[in-house]
């Protein structure tokens, strides 16, 4: 993670929508989805507007000095990059949006990870196909 | 070889189009169109085996002959006609989760192969055509009888303010529920427990619902699948399953146009979003919940089932929970409390 870097949301394989005190993503790829809290949704929009982890930080942090909240914004910023949603921007653009809205007052930010669709996201592998190249196998329950 | 991998997505549709028509020389064609949401489907199928398969869930809204259709597909199978559609026109390693198709799908032409059932499903949005191809219609598994080209109207409807959503709903004329949650989460069970009261059923796995100008939820399926061992809770239906012959190893399949017609409903108003979850205890329980929540339950499991469009499929989800109240539904054992909390709480929205 680098503290001035600039990120965007990985691929266009993540989808994502913000609610009054959520934002949930998806990961079309891998199946997993995921639950934003209200301080992590303002992180993830400032990425998105162009604000570096620092940038983001200061700007959340604005007029509460506090070394741990800034340590937070960091990690939680790590822990967004490290499931694969958020990614080094390679072209960012000259200046950051200022449009992002406040947001609640400052709590941890966090995120909650669910596997459980991740089976409906799986390569079934391809046993056989038939003479004109038509995979084809026996069918199974659903 | 060569030219076939070099095909282009509308190449392939058209040449799997010509199949058909060819398969509809030597089989005589059925044509029927059926009402979906608003708006009319013809379904052209070479023969009567994918016909006899696929309409059982859809004979509750057929529309009126020769009235105007807005997307026709073309269904065929190899074994009953002896037509097979051209090779694939991609490699071997093309076929991606949820059945997509790599390179063939570029916002024009849509294409997946549904494993398992081992269909073919293309959708070409400029000429309003989709196609389905199965190599042998008797391969086709019970659960595609529930939800029937579920895909293809996905695709079909993108840019629509329609989606259809793996979601159970319930519902008087004046305004119902819409009830979300994964395989398993209690849908079928919610939805079937409200048949003995005066809610009405407009689906128990996949419904179409329309975002604007007003949440509306369209009944697509006459269908309910039941995991077998909940039919003891529901001794009226056990004789009515479709497949009463192997509950071993599928959930009962009901039609319930050919036994409860008249509590199918063609839809409704959406007054409330339910997240039901199976407790266990006797009573049924009603808690306020938030947005995402309807949206965690609703959103990420409609899209593990329909590849493709999937952001904006996600939009109009969101657009639809923003909307309604959500609740969660503490759906207990004793059925005939789960209709009647639902209906106290139509009357307390009506109320408002």
């Amino acid at each position: 993670l680098s503290g001035s870097g600039r990120y965007r949301v990985a691929s266009a394989k993540i989808v994502w929508q913000c609610f009054e005190d959520e934002l949930v993503a998806i990961n079309l790829e891998s199946g997993k989805y995921y639950s934003v809290n209200s301080t992590g949704s303002t992180i993830w929009r400032l990425m998105e507007a162009g604000w570096s982890p620092e940038a983001a930080a200061a700007r959340l942090l604005d007029g509460v000095p506090s070394e741990e909240g800034g340590q937070q914004v960091l990690a939680f910023w790590a822990r967004l990059i490290e499931e694969g949603l958020v990614s080094p921007d390679p072209a960012p653009s000259a200046e950051c949006r200022e449009d992002v809205p406040a947001g609640s007052p400052w709590t941890p930010p966090s995120i909650a990870v669910f596997s459980d669709m991740q089976d409906l996201f799986l390569l079934d592998p391809i046993h056989d196909v038939d003479e004109a190249g038509w995979p084809s196998r026996p069918a199974e329950g659903n | 070889l060569t030219g076939l991998l070099a095909q282009a997505p509308p190449e392939f549709f058209s040449a799997v189009r010509e199949r058909f028509e060819q398969a509809a020389v030597r089989v005589a064609p059925i044509e029927r169109r059926f009402q979906i949401g608003d708006r009319v489907v013809l379904l052209r199928f070479a023969g009567n085996a994918l016909h006899d398969l696929l309409t059982p869930a859809l004979e509750h809204l057929v529309a009126p002959a020769g009235s105007k259709p807005e997307l026709t597909v073309f269904l065929f199978d190899t074994a009953a006609t002896g037509v097979a559609p051209p090779p694939p026109a991609w490699a071997s390693d093309a076929f991606r989760p949820r059945g997509e198709v790599d390179g063939f799908n570029d916002g024009r032409i849509y294409t997946a192969y549904q494993q398992g059932s081992d269909v073919l499903l293309m959708f070409d949005r400029e000429r309003r055509e989709a196609l389905y191809w199965s190599s042998d219609h008797r391969r086709i598994p019970y659960w595609e009888r529930s939800f029937p080209l579920r895909t293809i109207f996905h695709w079909w409807l993108e840019d629509q303010p329609l989606q259809p959503v793996h979601a159970a709903a319930v519902g008087l004329p004046e305004g119902g529920v819409l009830i979300a949650g994964l395989s398993g989460s209690g849908k079928s069970t919610t939805a079937l427990a409200c048949l003995d009261s005066e809610l009405l059923f407009a689906g128990d796995d996949y419904v179409l619902v329309r975002t604007s100008p007003a949440p509306h939820v369209y009944g697509l399926y006459g269908t309910a699948k039941l995991e077998p061992a909940n039919l003891a809770r529901f001794p009226g239906l056990r004789a009515a399953a479709a497949n009463g012959d192997r509950l071993d190893r599928e959930k009962a399949l009901l039609f319930l146009n050919s036994f409860a017609p008249e509590k199918l409903s063609g839809g409704f108003p959406i007054r409330a979003l339910l997240v039901p979850r199976v407790t266990g205890r006797p009573d049924t329980r009603l808690r306020r919940a938030t947005a995402a929540e309807g949206f965690r339950a609703l959103a990420p499991t409609t899209l593990g089932h329909l590849p493709g469009a999937e952001g904006a499929a996600f939009a109009k989800m969101a657009a639809l929970v923003r909307q309604v109240p959500v609740h969660a539904l503490e759906a207990g054992t004793d059925l005939a409390q789960i209709p009647r909390t639902i209906l106290d709480l139509l009357r307390r929205q009506e109320n408002r």
